[in-house]
C-alpha cells in the first residue's frame, strides 16, 4: 500500500503512483495498477494482487510528473478540458494540483507523526477541563476519542444526576496505538484490553485498528469504571455491579456529530456467549451466586451485563435499581467494609440484602425467574446473526478462550458470513491450533473478500511457512508488508519468519 | 580452614578492588567506579549475564506510592559477549549419566534483556531516552527507562551500554523516581566510569537463557558407594564455584555438616551453623533409620540484609534442582533463633536431609505427613546443640481457633484419606508434633517411626506398579509421536464438538502420568494407614483425637 507514503517517508518528494479507490472508501496508491478485464492487477515487488472490479469505485494511473492518466473515454474527454477528478467531482487542473499538494503534505505529516508516535516517549499530552489525555494516535483518530470522553462525562453526570467533587482532580487517560505498547508501557497482562486505576486516577486502553467497534466498547467500559469512581472516590463497587454496569454502558453508541449517546443496546458478543450458556440449564448462573460473588471470568461479565440490562430495562425496577446503584456508595445504613488501599466496599450478603430491599422483592428466586425470562424472551440476537457470533468470537479470543472463539467464528462463517474480519479471525486461530491447511484456506477466503487485507496475506505466508513452504511463505509475508508498510504486526511476523528461515538454513534445511 | 584460604586467594586474583571505590572484574575484563559505601552483592556462580550488582547504602522510601514502598537503589553491570550470538538453539548434553537439555537463546542486546527479564523492571515501562554518544573512543548508547504503570511506586532506570569489539557492557542504575534527582550525579559518575582492563580468564561463554531442564543424574543405577562419591564430588564442585564467585567481604565458615558462605555478622553465622547442626543431629536421631544413603554436606548462604538475598536470588540463572540447591538465610535485625529465618532454615534442612537419605520416601510422603513434618521442624528451637520443638504463640493461637470453630479434621480422617485442601498447615504440624511427643505412648507408641517404616515398604511395592504404568504410558506416547512424524496433523473444522481447548498429545500424556501418580499416592496413603493404624478401634480414635485436642489447646 501507499508507495507514495514510502517515497514521502524516504525522500519527502511526490513520486508518480497509480491510485485505486475502493467502494468502501479506502484509497490506495501503488507503483503499478493495470486494468485487466473487469479487475485491477496491482504489481508489487513480491507479486501481484488482483482486486475484483466489483469492489473498485475508480482507479487512475499517474504520469512521471504526478498527473493522472485517464482510462475511459469519458475521462479522456474531461481531461482534454483540463479537468481532474477530486472527491467525486471534476475540478480544474490548477485547483487539483493545489489540492493534491495539500493532501500529500497532510499525509506526509501524518505518516511522520505516526512513525514518531510509535514510541511512548513521543506521546502527546492534551489537557481538557476534566481530563489529561496522553496518546500516540494520529491526531484525527485521537480527536474522536477525546470527544467521546467529554460526551460520556456529560451524559454520565446528567444520567446519574451527580456532580463530581472538584477535589477528585483530573483523570489521566492513556490511549495506546496498539496492543503491544499497551502491554509494555501499561504493564498489562495477556487478557487485559483496558484498565482503570482508581488510586492513581489513571485509565489505559489501546486502539485496535482491526476492530474499532470493540475499541469503543472497551473505552466505554473502562470509562464507566472511571465515572462510577467519581460518584464516591472512596467506594469500590462490588464486582457484578461494577462490571455489569460497565458492560451495559460499554455497549453504547454515540453520534460523533451531535455528541449524543444511545444506551441500553445489546452487547452482541456478550449476548452470544450468554445464549450459549443459557441454553444448557445446568450452566445457568444462580442469581444468588452472582450478587454475592467476589469476581468471575469472561463468562461472568456476560451474566452481570444481562442482569443490569434486565433491571435497567424493566420499568418496575429501573428507578429503584438506579437508587440502589447510587445508594451502595452513598446511602446511610449500608454496611460498608474496608477493601484495602483506603477503599470501602459492600460484601456479598449485604449486597443481596440491599438489592432485595431497594427493588422491593422478597426473595432472590423470584427475581432470578424474571431475569431468566428476560434473557429468554427479550434479549435476542439481532438479525445480523453472523456479526454477533463474530464479535463473540473476537471477545473470546481476547480472553484466550480459543476453543469458544473458534466455535463462534465458525458459526458466523457457516451462517454465510464472508466478512474478512471473521474469516481472518478464524484462520488466525486455526494457525495457532497448528492447523495450517485450514488457516490457509480461510486466509485465502479473507483475501477473496478483501484483496487488500494485508494481514490476511501475512497469515497465508505464515501458514505456508508452517507447512514447510518457506520460499512462498516469505514471499507472501513480504507482499503483506508492501501492502501495508505501517502495520507493526506484519513487520514482527516477517522478522520472526526470517529468523526461523535462518535457523532452518543453519540446520541444513 | 584450608578452603577459606583458597577462597580468599581466588578473590584476590579476580575481584580485587584496585583503589577505593573501584570495582575490578578480571573475569569479564572491566572496571567501574562504585559510589562510596555501596555494597557488592554476591551472585550465584551459575550467573552468566549479570557481571556485578551493587546495592546502595541507604534504603529509600517512596513519596509517591499506593502503600509503603521502600527500596535500596541498585547498580548492575550486565555483559553481552558478541560470541554468544552464535550459540543459539537447543543443546543436549549427556555427560556421565547426567542429561541436560539447554535452550540457548542469548539476549540480543540490552533492550532484549529488559523485555525478557521484565521482572526486575517491576511494572509497565517505556524507554524515555535513547541516545548515542562516544566516551574514551568507544560508542555508548544511553537509555532511560521510566516505570510508571502498575507499579508499587514509579521507578527510573538509567542505563549506559558501552559497546566494545567483543562485548557490550550495560551499566544499569535503578532507583525510586522520587529520589532520582539526588542520585543523578552519582549515577552519572558510575555510568561514565566503565572501562576495560585485561582479562585473566576467558569471557563467560555459556549462553543459556530460559529454562534449563536437568533430566536427571540417574543415581538409582549407582551402587551406594558410587552414589556417595557422586554426591561428594558434586558438593565439592559446587562449593568451589561458589567460593570463586564470592565478592569482597564474604567469608566461609564450616561446621561438621554445613558450610556457610556469608557476609552476615560472624556471630550470627556461627549461631546459624550451630542451629543447623542441632537440627541435623535431631534428624539423624529421629529419622536416621529411614535409609542408608549418604547425606552430603550442605551449603548455606547467610546474608547480612534482605536486599542482598534478593539480589542473589534475582538473577538470570537460579536453579532449584535436586541436590544442587543452597539454603538461603538472612540475618534479620536483632536476629534471634526464634525468628522465621531459622524456622525456614530448619524446614529446608529437613527437606534436604530426607531427600538425600531416602529419595523415594521423600517424594512419596502423604501430604499430611510431609507438610506436618515441615511445620513440626519449623518449631525447632536449638540450645547447646539440642533441639526443642516449641510452636510459637501465633501458631498455637491459630490452632486453638480452628479447634474452637469446629474446623479441625478428625485424626482418623486425616491419616486415612486426608486431602491437601481439607487440612490446615497448623493442624498437620500440630498433629505431627503430638505424635512425636505426648502422643508417643500406648497404642500410638513409636507411631511415626512405624508409619515411616510402613511407608517405605508400601512405596517400594507401589513404585513397581507405578513404574510399569509409567513405562506403558511413555511407550504409548512414543508410538503416537512416531506415527505423527510421518504425516501432517489431522486438521478439522468441526468446532461444535469441542467445548474447551483440546489437550495436546504432550498434555494428554502428562494427564495420564498425573492420574497414575494419583493412583499410586492414594494407594500409599490407604495402605500405610492400614498397616500402621489398622488395629485401632473407633474408641481408640476418639480417645486419640481428644488427647490431641488437649495437647493443641
Amino acid at each position: 500500500m501507499m508507495r507514495t507514503v514510502l517515497a514521502l517517508l524516504l525522500a519527502a518528494t511526490i513520486a508518480p503512483a497509480d491510485v485505486i479507490v475502493l467502494l468502501d472508501g479506502r484509497v490506495f496508491e501503488f507503483d503499478s495498477i493495470e486494468k485487466k478485464g473487469d479487475d485491477y492487477v496491482i504489481r508489487l515487488q513480491n507479486g501481484e494482487v488482483v482486486v475484483p472490479g466489483a469492489t473498485v469505485a475508480s482507479s487512475y494511473g499517474t504520469t512521471a510528473e504526478g498527473d493522472l492518466v485517464p482510462r475511459t473515454e469519458e475521462e479522456k474527454k474531461k481531461f482534454a478540458k483540463g479537468l481532474r477528478p477530486w472527491d467525486g467531482k471534476w475540478i480544474k487542473k490548477s485547483k487539483w494540483d493545489r489540492k493534491v499538494a495539500a493532501y500529500d503534505e497532510e499525509r506526509r505529516r501524518r505518516v511522520e507523526q505516526m512513525k514518531e508516535r510509535r514510541l511512548w516517549r513521543n506521546h502527546v499530552t492534551v489537557e481538557t477541563k476534566r481530563f489529561t489525555f496522553k496518546h500516540t494516535l494520529p491526531d484525527p483518530v485521537f480527536e474522536e476519542y477525546k470527544l467521546l470522553f467529554e460526551s460520556y462525562y456529560k451524559f454520565f453526570t446528567k444520567y446519574w444526576k451527580i456532580r463530581p467533587s472538584p477535589k477528585f482532580g483530573k483523570v489521566t487517560i492513556n490511549i495506546f496505538h496498539d496492543r503491544e505498547s499497551f502491554q509494555q508501557v501499561g504493564g498489562a497482562g495477556g487478557g487485559v484490553v483496558g484498565y482503570y486505576m482508581p488510586l492513581r486516577r489513571d485509565l489505559n486502553f489501546y486502539v485496535d485498528r482491526e476492530n474499532r467497534a470493540y475499541t469503543i466498547d472497551v473505552m466505554f467500559h473502562e470509562g464507566n469504571h472511571m465515572l462510577s469512581h467519581m460518584i464516591d472516590e472512596k467506594f469500590w463497587y462490588p464486582w457484578w455491579v461494577g462490571e455489569g454496569m460497565a458492560e451495559y454502558f460499554g455497549a453504547s453508541e454515540w453520534n460523533p456529530r451531535t455528541g449524543e449517546m444511545k444506551i441500553g443496546l445489546l452487547q452482541s458478543g456478550r449476548l452470544a456467549v450468554l445464549k450459549e450458556q443459557f441454553k444448557d440449564e445446568s450452566k445457568r448462573l444462580k442469581l444468588d451466586t452472582l450478587v454475592q460473588t467476589r469476581g468471575m471470568g469472561a463468562i461472568g461479565y456476560a451474566w452481570a451485563w444481562s442482569f443490569c440490562h434486565f433491571l435497567l430495562s424493566t420499568p418496575k425496577y429501573e428507578k429503584n435499581f438506579k437508587r440502589f446503584f447510587l445508594g451502595l456508595a452513598r446511602a446511610r445504613g449500608v454496611r460498608r467494609v474496608p477493601r484495602g488501599m483506603g477503599f470501602l466496599t459492600v460484601e456479598g450478603p449485604e449486597v443481596k440484602r440491599l438489592l432485595l430491599k431497594y427493588l422491593k422483592v422478597k426473595d432472590i428466586e423470584t427475581l432470578e425467574r424474571e431475569w431468566y425470562q428476560y434473557i429468554q424472551d427479550v434479549l435476542k440476537l439481532t438479525k445480523e446473526a453472523d456479526v454477533d457470533w463474530a464479535n463473540a468470537g473476537y471477545v473470546m479470543s481476547i480472553y484466550g478462550e480459543h476453543a469458544k472463539a473458534r466455535k463462534f467464528f465458525k458459526r458466523a462463517i457457516d451462517r454465510g458470513s464472508n466478512d474478512p474480519f471473521v474469516l481472518y479471525g478464524y484462520a488466525q486461530l486455526k494457525l495457532m491450533q497448528r492447523m495450517p491447511g485450514i488457516a490457509l484456506k480461510y486466509a485465502k477466503k479473507a483475501v477473496e473478500s478483501d484483496a487488500l487485507h494485508a494481514r490476511a496475506w501475512m497469515l497465508q505466508g505464515q501458514a505456508l511457512m508452517a507447512q514447510g513452504d518457506t520460499d512462498e511463505g516469505m514471499r507472501l509475508l513480504k507482499l503483506a508488508r508492501e501492502l501495508d508498510p505501517e502495520d507493526q504486526q506484519i513487520w514482527f511476523a516477517l522478522t520472526a519468519a526470517e529468523e526461523a528461515a535462518r535457523r532452518v538454513k543453519e540446520q541444513g534445511g | 580452614m584450608q578452603r577459606s584460604v583458597i577462597g580468599i586467594g581466588l578473590l584476590l586474583v579476580f575481584c580485587l578492588p584496585a583503589e577505593a571505590g573501584t570495582h575490578k572484574d578480571e573475569r569479564w575484563g572491566f572496571k567501574i567506579r562504585v559510589p562510596k559505601g555501596w555494597k557488592s552483592a554476591a551472585m550465584s556462580a551459575s550467573e552468566e549475564w549479570i557481571a556485578a550488582k551493587f546495592i546502595g547504602k541507604r534504603e529509600l522510601q517512596a513519596k509517591r506510592g499506593d502503600w509503603y514502598v521502600s527500596e535500596h537503589p541498585q547498580i548492575w553491570v550486565i555483559g553481552f559477549p558478541h560470541a554468544r550470538q552464535k550459540e543459539r538453539g537447543a543443546k543436549v548434553e549427556d555427560k556421565d549419566g547426567k542429561l541436560t537439555v539447554s535452550f540457548k537463546n542469548p539476549y540480543k542486546d540490552y533492550k532484549d534483556f529488559v523485555k525478557r527479564e521484565s521482572w526486575f523492571v517491576g511494572g509497565g515501562y517505556h524507554f524515555s531516552v535513547e541516545e548515542e554518544t562516544e566516551i574514551g573512543g568507544h560508542k555508548v548508547t544511553m537509555y532511560e527507562i521510566k516505570v510508571e504503570k502498575l507499579t508499587s511506586s514509579p521507578f527510573r532506570i538509567v542505563t549506559w551500554v558501552h559497546h566494545f569489539d567483543d562485548v557490550d557492557f550495560a551499566v544499569q542504575c535503578k532507583i525510586l523516581e522520587d529520589h532520582y534527582k539526588s542520585f543523578r550525579k552519582t549515577f552519572r559518575g558510575t555510568l561514565r566510569s566503565l572501562d576495560r582492563i585485561d582479562r585473566k580468564k576467558a569471557l563467560p561463554t555459556g549462553a543459556t537463557t530460559g529454562d534449563q531442564i536437568v533430566i536427571g543424574e540417574d543415581e538409582s543405577k549407582m551402587t551406594p558407594e558410587e552414589r556417595r562419591k557422586a554426591r561428594k564430588d558434586r558438593f565439592n564442585r559446587t562449593l568451589r564455584k561458589e567460593v570463586d564467585a564470592l565478592p569482597k567481604g564474604w567469608y566461609e565458615q564450616r561446621s561438621k555438616h554445613y558450610v556457610a558462605l556469608a557476609n552476615a555478622d560472624r556471630k550470627f553465622t556461627k549461631r546459624a551453623l550451630a542451629h543447623a547442626e542441632a537440627v541435623r543431629s535431631y534428624l539423624d536421631k529421629t529419622f536416621g533409620d529411614i535409609g542408608d544413603d549418604y547425606v552430603p554436606m550442605g551449603i548455606m548462604r547467610v546474608f547480612a540484609t534482605r536486599e542482598e538475598e534478593s539480589a542473589f536470588a534475582g538473577g538470570t540463572r537460579w536453579t532449584w534442582g535436586y541436590g544442587a540447591e543452597q539454603v538461603l538465610v538472612t540475618q534479620t535485625v536483632g536476629g534471634t533463633d526464634r525468628n522465621w529465618e531459622f524456622e525456614y532454615l530448619s524446614a529446608r534442612l529437613t527437606a534436604q536431609f530426607l531427600s538425600f537419605k531416602n529419595r523415594h520416601l521423600s517424594e512419596n510422603m502423604p501430604y499430611w505427613f510431609r507438610e506436618g513434618l515441615k511445620q513440626h521442624m519449623r518449631f525447632a528451637r536449638s540450645k547447646r546443640g539440642r533441639v526443642k520443638i516449641q510452636p510459637d504463640e501465633y501458631d498455637r493461637q491459630a490452632m486453638k481457633d480452628i479447634i474452637k470453630e469446629g474446623k479441625a479434621i478428625p485424626l482418623r480422617e486425616m491419616f486415612e484419606k486426608g486431602r491437601a485442601q481439607d487440612m490446615t498447615q497448623y493442624q498437620v504440624g500440630s498433629v505431627c508434633s503430638f505424635l512425636l511427643s505426648k502422643g508417643d505412648r500406648g497404642k500410638t507408641k513409636k507411631a511415626v517411626q512405624r508409619y515411616l517404616a510402613n511407608l517405605i515398604e508400601v512405596i517400594e511395592e507401589q513404585e513397581v506398579a507405578y513404574e510399569k504404568e509409567r513405562a506403558r504410558i511413555e511407550e504409548e506416547a512414543k508410538k503416537a509421536a512416531e506415527a505423527d512424524m510421518g504425516g501432517p496433523v489431522e486438521e478439522s473444522e468441526d468446532e461444535e464438538g469441542e467445548e474447551d481447548e483440546g489437550p495436546s498429545d504432550a498434555e494428554k500424556q502428562f494427564e495420564k502420568l498425573q492420574e497414575a501418580m494419583k493412583t499410586k499416592r492414594d494407594a500409599i496413603l490407604a495402605e500405610a494407614f492400614k498397616r500402621t493404624f489398622g488395629s485401632l478401634s473407633d474408641k481408640d480414635w476418639k480417645r486419640l483425637h481428644a488427647q490431641w485436642v488437649k495437647y493443641a489447646s
